[in-house]
């Protein structure tokens, strides 16, 4: 990565754009002017391993769709209509994507629950809760500048841990 | 978290427990080997504008046309920010930086990528990168560079570490060229990576 401030090429791209096209219940994506939204960063997530598994070639697309709608189809059949809840996109897309790793023997499903767990019993960013409060870095204006730099000041990163 | 099984879809489940699911999968995908992190950023990055910080925006909007808010918010981020229904940041201290004719500050987190996500949305991925941590706090100017940003050399640069006790993000500076703007066309104005200080807000079309 040379330059931090890097966009995806064009390709890439549409190549995305046509895989949410295929999709099932497409219609139903979340979207914000036309574009596909997301909510919550879990959700991007899930949907960037998908397609990335995918465009690795671990799974053909089909293969996704159709655990999706079955995902899909099975809430429909389990809920009723009429009980105020409507399903996730992203919830579905999650269970239909375990199922296709699962299916593929990529993952056991017991992987992924005792992992979680771990996940959810570790505070997050448990090596850096020291609160940081002044300043790591000042570079200070021209008429100032006769001052120096205040860089490097004495704090190191190791002192957050 | 044994409850859930595919195949059953018990739901719901919080957003923590689907969160950490998906990580879970993420992590064991890559330290089998079947994907790189790479892949996956890569795939986030078409889209990542889109878990946008629609709600700092909000904020920051907000803060532009009523300065009794824009001092509380100054004072008391977090209180402040939920009095906007913005919340999920239990437990966590948030501090506003105002940018202004003299000073502007960006915010990193040195060590990871500590972010204050339910206002700001997902993280870009570059905030991850180790090139972004080491030369936000090395050379500021030359960072916001990059992103076509150059403050003048009259303007002191402030860089912030934030951490997951303590997050940051910043108050940028209200466009020229707006007087008279709902706070609707004003938080279209604030970008993701204005509220991270390697730019300025967008100035309204036009201009």
């Amino acid at each position: 990565m040379d330059q931090l401030n890097q966009r995806p090429d064009q390709h890439t791209v549409a190549r995305l754009g046509e895989l949410v096209e295929d999709l099932p219940f497409a219609e139903r994506i979340p979207r914000r002017s036309g574009d596909v939204a997301f909510d919550e960063a879990w959700e991007i997530r899930a949907f960037s391993i998908a397609t990335a598994l995918h465009t690795e070639g671990r799974f053909e697309w089909p293969e996704f769709q159709s655990r999706l709608i079955s995902s899909i189809e099975r809430w429909e059949s389990e809920n009723s209509t009429t009980n105020g809840r409507d399903w996730s996109y992203y919830e579905r897309w999650m269970l239909a994507l375990e199922e296709v790793v699962e299916s593929r023997g990529m993952v056991t499903p017991d992987e992924i629950d005792r992992r979680t767990k771990q996940i959810l019993e570790t505070p997050a960013n448990a090596n850096h809760q020291h609160a940081v409060r002044e300043p790591i870095t000042v570079s200070p204006a021209a008429s100032t500048a006769h001052l120096g730099e205040r860089w490097p000041i004495d704090r190191t990163p190791s002192a957050h841990s | 978290m044994t409850d859930y099984h595919p195949a059953e879809g018990t739901f719901p489940r919080s957003s923590e427990e689907i969160a950490a699911r998906v990580k879970a999968l993420e992590a064991i995908l890559i330290e089998k080997g079947l994907i790189s992190t790479d892949a996956i950023d890569y795939m986030s990055s078409v889209y990542e504008n889109e878990v946008g910080p629609q709600l700092g925006a909000k904020v920051v909007a907000r803060a532009w046309s009523d300065p009794e808010f824009k001092q509380r918010l100054l004072t008391d981020a977090v209180g402040t920010c939920r009095e906007l229904g913005v919340g999920g940041l239990q437990g966590e201290e948030m501090k506003v930086l105002e940018n202004t004719d003299t000073v502007n500050n960006i915010v990193v987190c040195t060590l990871c990528s500590c972010y204050p996500w339910p206002v700001l949305g997902l993280p870009p991925n570059w905030y991850k990168y180790p090139a972004y941590r080491a030369r936000a706090a090395r050379d500021p100017r030359g960072v916001m560079a990059e992103f076509g940003y150059t403050p003048g050399p009259d303007v002191e640069i402030r860089v912030w570490d934030s951490s997951a006790e303590l997050r940051y993000w910043v108050l940028p500076q209200r466009p020229g060229g707006t007087d008279g703007f709902t706070e609707e066309q004003l938080a279209e104005l604030v970008t993701r990576d204005s509220l991270i200080g390697v730019t300025a807000a967008n100035a309204p079309v036009g201009n």
